[in-house]
């Protein structure tokens, strides 16, 4: 009897002391797969375990309880880890809490909700976000216009905008592949769905997504886009009045006052930008820099940008959304490359530019009740990605540091809302 | 006198005034149109209007106009201009035509339609008229009503493939691609030659499967009455080939070849190109139909040896995926036998002979083991035909000889070859020569040929090479004698003799359980089992392995290959049991990400 009940304390301890333990999931430099990682994060919060995000702790690090399922699905994907005593976890939060460590906590608690904004038509390029995303292992919906405008996006606590096009002018591409099948297809579908959902023109069905997609992150949405979604995304609004498209793009000539009949006080991050006119040339204003046309001459070998370090207890937003295992990036280039400062509205954070230049890389800004934030560049592990070039295979860039920018992002909406220091 | 001077001194005034005015007016509109070219269109549009106005009968200064006014949205004002232009111009139906795109662009749909309608019910015979409206509708992407102008054209005209690269296009931009296809065919019933162009025109969409079934059928029916037509005969093909209907692309092919008398080359380019893509069992079919159907042509031999090649590879493929081949299969490799010594006999002198014998030294090597007979044929090809195929057989011959255990001829053959002007294999042989030094137990003599070949680092043999010094200098000591064993039971293997290889090592394993070759002999009992499919055993040796010598180099290949052997067994469970300690115990190894994959396909998660 007496056996019996030593033998029952003694599993009784033993799980006890299993469940006290942590899995660490360091990101610093040993690390040997940080975008699983993320993945890992967001399998613990599928499955009800809280993670907790420490921010500034070895790049960034993930902490949770230790179940075999989470440490056997980290040796899965290959993802690096440690298995660390509630002591030593103890000891870690005190080192982050210490007031002279510029370090910090953020729990994660529910497993977002991710959309994807993309067509249904073949194209031929690819999204570094969709590239992360399927890497990782997070799951996600896409949706197109109709979800935008009939409220279906209100679903999800994320959504994603990449190299697309809120102008209505197709990505500028006719000047180079006007005559190509795909263009071709693409404009059609897009003049069929524009006329399905009771627009006379594509420009005019994309306003309104950008306009609903601005309604969206006011309701408190959390919005990231990529390389040409950004700055079209702001012109489309800064445009709701006015015609900016020329006659290939929408069958009539553009509105030869579009400049002046801008309104600024609609956007989100940029204000008094000049647009670009020339509908062959591929460029949409001067908000992206360098232009996309021609290509800038740099040496990818030395074009780099650097994050900015916030302070993570009294800034953990920019904080999280900069997490890094290096603060100086190899630069990527996009069809929008970077943001010219000098036309960045003063009430966007800026989280990353090109030291000494005017090329701001990654900003961040609140709308209403949401955030946007966005990444200048197309695929952060391929310099200069061209239309019909293959997709970057991830698995030969596990530790990049670009796409960690990415999936910061995606993780970020899980994070439970603190109250502000005052 | 005086009168005539002053005349011509009149005349050559009005000349130079009448000159210099005309020069000032073409600087003018050079001007207006390098502001247009600009983009300043206001600047541009004063200086038309200004010409315009001192000469009103001017239709480019007008038409500037009009343009402008319609570029910068002053609609009402171009329509009136255009307007007022044909109440005195009725005749100009390049300005009506205008004068409906703008009012399409200004959102009058109806008017401009009725403008379009009205020029070609008017010119309702000329089916030039009908593509200039034409021309307007597609720049304004009303793509069906210009289809149904070209088309209207068509009839008009009495030439059915008028335009039909132009409504070929329009189907394209609206994806209604049989109607493309049908206009194409047009094209070809009358011009086959024009097949280079249409293929490029629908090489762009032609390997999406959606297109192919809306094509393939039109294309089918136009097969049946253009038989004799070569461009359609090869648009049929060529689209056959993306769906990956072969056979009836077979059929087509064999039509093209009877109408174009080509006496079977059609047929055998055909074959060449499946051959090479690996459809081994149409290019027998199409080989078949030139032996049969063209028994006296020149490429009847190409044909023939074609045929049985085809055979033998179809044959290849089951021995490579079936586990113990039955009478069937080999009554089928000793027909190929038979036909390569057939045609060894039928074309002597010939590649065909030479190629032939040495196809059939293979068989003998590859699928019976038969040493002695491969032996023969690649004696008989290097004997008989050294300059064009003997150095493959000499290769091969010293393979052979190896195999036997007769590794001095080996050597000899391999030190021939080497002395052979601009032979473009001497890293593989010189490989070959430092292993027969080692399975001889020649090491140092082994090691020394191995550091050559290890400095010509792009080449595939300098890995190879680095591994074998790598092994022989870490199992030379205590003793050279359990690597002479070693290396003995490896040739044993190679040999097939795995009996005999097998009791080498395990002499190895039991005088000597601690030195460093011991695991390397006992994970070698393991895959020598697993040859002679003796499942168990294997297991039974990895586990030797991985519990008496956990810290091996061998153990992470040890737990690969168990589960491996598990999951061929079906035995999912303990194979990912397996995978799972390989990441957890050597997440370095370089097994990590093929287990990972394992396990992932095991779970269902990866097809």
């Amino acid at each position: 009897m007496i056996k019996k009940f030593f033998l029952i304390l003694i599993i009784f301890l033993f799980q006890t002391l299993i469940a006290q333990n942590k899995i660490l999931i360091y990101m610093d430099l040993k690390q040997t797969d940080h975008l699983k990682a993320y993945g890992i994060a967001y399998f613990a919060l599928k499955h009800g375990v809280d993670v907790d995000w420490l921010l500034n702790y070895r790049g960034g690090s993930f902490m949770m309880d230790y179940h075999d399922e989470i440490a056997n699905e980290c040796r899965v994907r290959g993802v690096a880890f440690d298995v660390i005593s509630s002591s030593d976890a103890l000891k870690i939060y005190a080192q982050i809490q210490d007031e002279n460590n510029n370090m910090d906590v953020v729990r994660l608690e529910k497993a977002p909700k991710i959309a994807v904004y993309v067509p249904p038509n073949f194209r031929p390029w690819d999204d570094a976000v969709t590239l992360a995303l399927e890497y990782a292992e997070i799951p996600y919906d896409k949706i197109w216009d109709e979800e935008i405008l009939n409220g279906k996006v209100y679903e999800y606590d994320w959504l994603h905008l990449h190299h697309e096009d809120f102008t209505g002018q197709y990505g500028k591409f006719y000047a180079s592949f006007g005559r190509t099948q795909w263009y071709i297809e693409e404009q059609m579908m897009y003049e069929r769905e524009a006329k399905r959902l009771g627009f006379k023109k594509v420009s005019e069905l994309k306003k309104a997504v950008a306009r609903g997609i601005k309604e969206y992150i006011a309701s408190g949405g959390f919005v990231f886009a990529m390389c040409s979604a950004t700055d079209a995304f702001d012109i489309a609004l800064a445009a709701e009045n006015t015609d900016i498209c020329d006659v290939m793009y929408d069958g009539d000539p553009p509105d030869p006052n579009c400049q002046e009949k801008l309104d600024f006080s609609k956007t989100l991050a940029f204000e008094n930008f000049k647009l670009e006119m020339n509908p062959y040339r591929y460029e949409y204003s001067d908000i992206d820099l360098p232009p996309s046309d021609p290509p800038p001459i740099r040496d990818p070998s030395t074009d780099y940008f650097t994050l900015f370090e916030f302070s993570a207890k009294y800034d953990p937003v920019p904080t999280m959304l900069t997490q890094n295992h290096v603060n100086v990036i190899r630069n990527f280039l996009g069809q929008t490359t970077s943001f010219n400062r000098k036309v960045i509205k003063k009430s966007v954070v800026i989280l990353a530019e090109k030291e000494g230049t005017d090329e701001v890389k990654y900003i961040h800004g609140n709308y209403g009740r949401g955030t946007f934030t966005f990444l200048g560049g197309h695929d952060p592990e391929d310099y200069q990605h061209a239309v019909g070039d293959p997709p970057t295979d991830l698995s030969l860039h596990k530790n990049s540091p670009g796409y960690r920018l990415i999936l910061n992002n995606v993780l970020f909406p899980a994070a439970k809302k603190k109250k502000l220091k005052t | 006198m005086k009168i005539k001077i002053i005349k011509l001194f009149l005349i050559t005034f009005i000349i130079n005034f009448a000159f210099a005015q005309t020069q000032d007016e073409l600087n003018l509109l050079r001007l207006a149109q390098s502001f247009e070219r600009a983009g300043e269109y206001e600047r541009a549009l004063k200086i038309y209007e200004e010409l315009y106005n001192n000469n009103p009968t001017n239709r480019v200064y007008l038409e500037a106009i009009v343009r402008l006014n319609t570029q910068t949205k002053n609609y009402d004002r171009a329509i009136k201009l255009a307007q007022s232009w044909l109440s005195s111009h009725p005749d100009d139906i390049d300005m009506m035509a205008r004068l409906g795109d703008v009012n399409f662009k200004a959102g009058n749909e109806k008017e401009a339609i009725e403008i379009w309608d009205k020029i070609v019910k008017t010119y309702r015979n000329n089916p030039g008229i009908y593509r200039m409206v034409a021309d307007y509708l597609i720049q304004n992407r009303l793509y069906d009503k210009a289809i149904q102008y070209l088309t209207t054209a068509q009839k008009i005209a009495g030439v059915p493939e008028l335009y039909s690269f132009e409504i070929a296009m329009l189907y394209e931009f609206t994806m209604r691609f049989d109607k493309a296809v049908e206009e194409y065919i047009k094209i070809l019933r009358r011009t086959p030659s024009m097949i280079p162009s249409v293929k490029s025109r629908m090489s762009s969409y032609i390997n999406r499967s959606d297109v192919l079934k809306q094509i393939l059928p039109i294309l089918e029916s136009e097969a049946k009455v253009s038989k004799s037509n070569i461009g359609i005969l090869d648009l049929y093909t060529w689209v056959l080939m993306e769906a990956k209907d072969y056979q009836k692309a077979l059929e087509i092919q064999t039509q093209l070849d009877k109408v174009t008398y080509a006496n079977g080359e059609v047929l055998l380019n055909f074959a060449r190109d499946l051959f090479n893509q690996g459809i081994y069992h149409i290019a027998l079919k199409a080989y078949a139909s030139i032996i049969e159907n063209y028994p006296n042509s020149k490429i009847l031999a190409e044909a023939k040896f074609g045929a049985i090649r085809s055979n033998e590879e179809m044959l290849r493929l089951r021995f490579n995926t079936i586990e113990n081949p039955d009478s069937i299969f080999y009554s089928e490799l000793r027909k190929v036998e038979s036909d390569y010594l057939k045609i060894s006999n039928e074309y002597p002198g010939t590649k065909y002979e030479a190629e032939a014998l040495f196809r059939l030294g293979l068989i003998k090597l590859d699928f019976y083991f038969d040493l002695d007979q491969a032996q023969r044929y690649f004696e008989e090809v290097e004997k008989k035909f050294m300059l064009s195929h003997g150095k493959d057989a000499v290769l091969k011959l010293a393979e052979v000889f190896t195999l036997k255990g007769d590794l001095e001829s080996a050597r000899e053959k391999y030190l021939y070859l080497m002395k052979l002007k601009n032979f473009p294999d001497t890293l593989r042989v010189k490989f070959l020569l430092a292993q027969l030094d080692y399975y001889e137990g020649n090491f140092n003599a082994a090691i020394k040929t191995l550091e050559e070949i290890s400095k010509f680092t792009s080449s595939d043999f300098s890995n190879d090479a680095i591994e074998l010094i790598l092994k022989i200098q870490s199992n030379r000591f205590p003793s050279e004698e359990n690597l002479k064993k070693m290396a003995l039971a490896e040739l044993k293997i190679k040999q097939k003799r795995f009996t005999e290889a097998i009791s080498l090592l395990e002499t190895i394993i039991s005088t000597c359980s601690n030195c460093p070759i011991t695991d390397d002999a006992i994970f070698t009992v393991s895959k020598t089992y697993e040859m002679l499919k003796k499942f168990d055993k294997a297991i039974e040796y990895l586990e030797i392995l991985l519990n008496g010598h956990p810290e091996s180099i061998y153990a992470d290949d040890a737990l690969m290959e168990k589960g491996k052997i598990y999951q061929k067994l079906g035995k999912n469970e303990l194979a990912i049991d397996a995978y799972t300690k390989l990441i957890s115990q050597f997440p370095n190894s370089i097994f990590v990400n093929e287990a990972r994959k394992r396990i992932r396909e095991l779970r269902g998660e990866l097809q």
